[in-house]
């Protein structure tokens, strides 16, 4: 983005909660929403004498984030005290990893647009404060320990769009990965972002701020504009930006300084003593590789080049991996497997079975129609067994009972009828018994052609192959001319 | 050292020093500095850093074992009421 002369550099730092059953440095439990203070203990509370034991599943998880992302992984990673004093910081430091993250320069593909990633080091979250009565502050140590993966950009966005754009390509790699549940309205992901203007075509980063406070992507978005107008201005006017934090304030959509003593940031880090380097094996690291599942990026470049489909389309089944992997499945199951059925199918997904679920305010869930019984129905209408309408109401009815599409056209007899005499002697009872309509027909009224077509569907329950009834009816009307 | 200097040092680690304090500490701690730059002088070129106790991480499984006597915590705690621990009004 540039106006007024000026370019955008934003830099964004995204932590996310990964998904363990214990927390980073401890075995209580790391649970969402759970009771004040109910998954603690004397080392997560900062007890004296007590030794932080790193869990390996939250390391596991760490490089995986960082191999997905394209990152290297340092065999060896050291972990940090990061010294500050807040109340939600039982032991008045927080692990986290400094000088050597275990992950290092990966990226994220945007289109064509590579933004690099400079690193990303594991840590653990502090606890929760409450500012609910006037004269104190609730704290509630059960998320204090749990691990958390802090990812960090190259300051390379140039728009609060990218920089959304950024964030929904994070989360789904994420997502795909088993990584973390990235719900920022949850804070399970949460992204403070950098940002600077400079001089259209010049080297030099400008003076930058850092916004914190942003709960959902469009706040991101909507803080990022805010401040980059605001920064315009200043400098638009001769003035100067001052390094400094700034929260987003949802309600008034504006920024403002974060003048608390905290922002004279010295942490002093040093290599935690209590935790010898972390050494991670070149084989361990290949296995970690190979449970990577295909990325959505790969994804959807395999859905818009081999099948055919729209970008659009390929969009909406790779949002969520249970979407796409449902796809692949029915896609495997399907008989004829030409493009054009293929796109009937994903259709059917995309329209009909999303379409459903999200009405119904659920996420996508396949156990109400099962990828063969969806490949099932798809292969009927592709076939002409069905028409696309009679594929409607079948498709209600499996999604509400859970039965095959065979098993709903054989208790029915809702088949497609495709035999042209059977077709033939209904379009001519439905000849007799209107004649004034066939004269207006006569006279040239083409419109009320469809009136005659849909008696033919009445009467056969809408089975009877609608084009073939068109043009059976045309030839019949021809002849009595 | 000087006592600016340890105004900040104090500040950051919260900690109240006297006047009497503040004049005596910038001496005692400029030594300290003065032996670590004598052991800055020493050639370690070729030898690893080993910052930390030797050894590799020992990693545990990743299986809940809670703690499970929570009053032996929150019993310290100057404030708790209601699940919380209550701490003097944070501004944010
Ligand atoms: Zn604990």
């Amino acid at each position: 983005m540039n106006s007024g002369g000026y370019e955008t550099v934003i830099g964004l730092e995204v932590h996310v909660h990964l998904k363990t059953q214990t927390k980073m440095f401890c075995r209580c439990r790391n649970l969402f929403g759970a009771q004040p203070n109910t998954h603690v203990c004397p080392v997560c509370t900062g007890q004296p004498g007590v030794l932080p034991v790193a869990n390996g599943k939250a390391i596991e998880q760490a490089a995986r984030a960082g191999l997905a992302l394209g990152c290297r992984i340092n065999s060896e990673s050291v972990f940090a005290r990061k010294q500050y004093f807040y109340p939600d910081l039982p032991k008045n430091y927080q692990i986290s990893q400094y000088e050597r993250p275990i992950a290092e320069k990966g990226h994220i593909m945007l289109g064509d647009r590579k933004i690099n990633i400079t690193r990303a080091h594991l840590e653990e979250d502090a606890g929760k404060l409450i500012h609910a009565e006037s004269d104190v502050s609730l704290v509630d140590y059960n998320r204090t320990g749990t691990p958390l993966l802090e990812i960090v950009s190259e300051p390379e966005i140039d728009s609060p769009q990218e920089a959304a754009e950024y964030l929904k390509e994070l989360r789904q790699v994420l997502r795909y990965c088993g990584i973390s549940d990235c719900d920022m309205e949850k804070g399970s992901m949460r992204c403070d972002a950098n940002v600077s203007l400079r001089k259209k075509g010049s080297k030099e980063l400008g003076v930058k701020t850092e916004l914190k406070n942003m709960n959902s992507f469009k706040a991101v978005e909507k803080a990022l504009e805010y401040e980059i107008k605001r920064q315009e201005k200043v400098l638009g006017e001769g003035g100067r930006i001052t390094q400094e934090t700034r929260l987003w304030n949802e309600d008034k959509g504006t920024t403002r300084s974060m003048r608390s003593k905290e922002e004279a940031h010295d942490y002093r880090y040093f290599p935690e003593p209590d935790l010898p380097r972390l050494v991670i094996e070149a084989e361990k690291i290949k296995s970690i590789r190979d449970s990577i599942p295909e990325l959505p990026a790969a994804r959807r470049r395999r859905y818009i080049v081999q099948t055919g489909l729209s970008e659009y389309d390929a969009g909406v089944l790779t949002q969520e991996k249970e979407i796409s992997d449902y796809f692949d499945a029915a896609c495997g199951m399907l008989g004829d497997k030409s493009s054009e059925n293929i796109k009937k199918l994903a259709n059917w997904i995309t329209v009909e079975l999303l379409g459903k679920l999200n009405a119904e305010g659920s996420g996508f869930r396949e156990d109400v129609i099962s990828p063969p019984h969806m490949a099932e129905l798809v292969g009927y209408i592709g076939a002409g067994t069905i028409s696309g309408k009679m594929g409607k109401d079948i498709f209600e009815i499996m999604y509400n009972k859970g039965v095959s599409p065979g098993e709903v056209i054989r208790e029915k007899g809702l088949k497609q009828i495709t035999d042209g005499d059977q077709i033939s002697a209904v379009c001519r009872e439905v000849i007799e018994s209107s004649p004034d309509i066939v004269d207006k027909y006569m006279q040239g009224k083409d419109g009320v052609l469809g009136v005659l077509v849909g008696n033919v569907m009445k009467k056969t329950r809408g089975q009877a192959n609608p084009a073939m009834v068109n043009a059976k009816l045309r030839e019949l009307m021809g002849r009595r001319q | 050292m000087d006592i600016t200097q340890i105004e900040k040092i104090a500040e950051l680690a919260r900690l109240h020093l006297t006047e009497k304090e503040k004049k005596e500490i910038p001496e005692k701690l400029t030594e300290i500095l003065e032996y670590i730059d004598q052991l800055k002088e020493l050639d370690t070129s070729g030898v690893p850093a080993e910052l930390e106790q030797s050894g590799n991480l020992r990693l545990a499984e990743d299986i809940v074992d809670e703690f499970g006597k929570i009053e032996a915590l929150t019993g310290n705690a100057p404030d708790f009421g209601d699940g919380f621990f209550r701490v003097k009004k944070i501004i944010e």
